[in-house]
């Protein structure tokens, strides 16, 4: 247990050490896509370090989203509600490559999966660097949607 | 003007061809903000936006309204400089085009002190309009520098915004928050993800609203009067919080800061007003100034009072009371 609290301590104290660093760079700008990939696959290792699998590993995700919303603001030079679209792009981005990966993926990650998995969020970035967050927005929410669907039926 | 571009443009009609929309006003003058009124004998409705056509081929907003209420006619105000080919107003599934270098083409050449006033203006190149890194600094020193090297001096130097330490804050307060909910026990595991969504989603968007910077007002006022002037002296900055937007000025100090009556200077501008409302059109070009942005910022209407916005940072300069 105290383990478990000192490791999740460790990843939260190094996501702010990390924020507490990039504040010294203003003006600097990095797309956001960039910072999703980062982020996914820091929150992927964090995961896996903590042995979090399924909804706890999408809990992991989750702590790191105010860090993401962070780095669109200060890096990605957005006004708001800007922000807000690509926040949202990247959730449902996230979102779909977690389910998606307890669809295909049987009891603990593989190196195969994980590397599938890192493919999976460099593309997602990719299309959060390349195009507006509206069109990745809906591709992201129909394969979270459809993987979810698999995941109901594969349970069922 | 490139000649066959001219040619070219003089082939395009104006007003749109069977259109009962009509552009009234009297002659358009780049690097001002012009004045024209929009009338329809159908009436107006909705939302009304011109945007400018540029020499490229690229479109860029100029202004835009709600129209609340039906009207016959509705005042508009925009940015307008060489750059800007053509300008079309939309409402609904109607649009006017009015091709700039055509109407200027059958005005005749342009009198010898407008053409004076053009070039001095083409010669005062805004800074590249990079989105400004660093704190804004206090003072800046500048020994005899040419007007257009100062701009590029004053933008890199001074222009910058305060680091969004609160988000630093609230990141650690989440953080702090995300280890307690973490440490609840297994049998909650439902309890703790929606805990976790909760606390997620609203940290989230407390770090987006704390991290975007205000709206601000970069302005440098300068005392040369043209490109080729020198100018020397410090420069001081005045901060000043407004209703909309924050005002961050440097003058040679001994005038407090106000960019009031300032005829026959030279102002350099910094912008970042992102969403609505923006900043005060008055604030930024006040009435009988010649300005330059970097790029075209957007006019748009609120209670009665125009203000400019712009998606991404812009510079200019604005040359006073001529």
């Amino acid at each position: 247990m105290a383990s478990r609290i000192l490791l999740r301590a460790l990843h939260l104290g190094f996501l702010l050490a990390a924020a507490a660093v990039a504040l010294t760079f203003p003006g600097h700008r990095v797309s956001p896509g960039w910072a999703f990939t980062v982020l996914a696959v820091y929150a992927h290792a964090a995961a896996r370090l903590l042995g979090a699998q399924g909804p706890e590993k999408a809990a992991v995700f989750l702590e790191v989203l105010p860090f993401f919303g962070f780095a669109v603001a200060f890096f990605g030079w957005m006004d708001p509600f800007q922000g807000l679209q690509t926040v949202a792009a990247g959730i449902a981005s996230g979102a779909a490559i977690l389910a998606i990966e307890s669809w295909f993926v049987k009891g603990s990650p593989t190196f195969g999966s994980s590397l599938g998995f890192i493919g999976a969020c460099a593309l997602a970035g990719l299309g959060l660097a390349m195009v507006s967050p509206w069109l990745v927005l809906g591709p992201a929410l129909l394969l979270w949607l459809g993987a979810g669907y698999g995941l109901a039926r594969g349970r069922a | 003007m490139r000649p066959g571009v001219v040619l070219a443009a003089l082939l395009l009609t104006w007003p749109a061809a069977g259109q009962d929309l009509r552009l009234e006003m009297g002659t358009f003058q780049p690097y001002r903000i012009n004045q024209a009124r929009l009338v329809a004998e159908a009436g107006l409705s909705g939302e009304l936006e011109l945007s400018g056509r540029l020499w490229d081929g690229r479109s860029v907003p100029l202004f835009r309204t709600h129209l609340a209420a039906e009207s016959r006619a509705e005042e508009l105000a925009f940015y307008l400089d060489e750059d800007i080919r053509a300008i079309e107003c939309r409402t609904g599934d109607r649009s006017v085009v009015v091709d700039l270098a055509a109407l200027e083409g059958r005005h005749g050449a342009v009198p010898p002190e407008e053409a004076a006033l053009r070039a001095r203006m083409r010669d005062l190149d805004p800074p590249v309009d990079l989105a400004p890194r660093g704190e804004a600094k206090d003072r800046l020193s500048l020994a005899g520098t040419d007007l257009v090297m100062a701009g590029f001096q004053a933008s890199t130097t001074l222009f910058g915004f305060a680091v969004p330490r609160t988000s630093l804050w609230l990141l650690a307060g989440f953080a702090v928050l995300a280890l307690a909910v973490s440490v609840l026990p297994m049998r909650h595991r439902r309890l703790r993800f929606v805990l976790m969504v909760g606390a997620s989603s609203l940290g989230t968007l407390a770090v987006l609203g704390a991290t975007t910077p205000r709206p601000t007002l970069f302005s440098v006022v300068f005392q040369g009067d043209g490109p080729g002037a020198r100018v020397a002296g410090s420069l001081e900055r005045h901060l000043e919080e407004r209703s909309t937007y924050t005002l961050m000025a440097w003058t040679g100090g001994h005038d407090g800061g106000s960019r009031a009556a300032r005829s026959g200077q030279v102002e350099l501008l910094g912008l970042w007003a992102p969403v609505a409302p923006g900043i005060p059109l008055a604030d930024i070009v006040p009435p009988g100034s010649l300005v330059r942005f970097s790029s075209p910022p957007l006019v748009s209407i609120r209670e009665g009072e125009a203000f400019l916005t712009s998606r991404t940072f812009i510079t200019g300069w604005v040359v006073h009371g001529l």
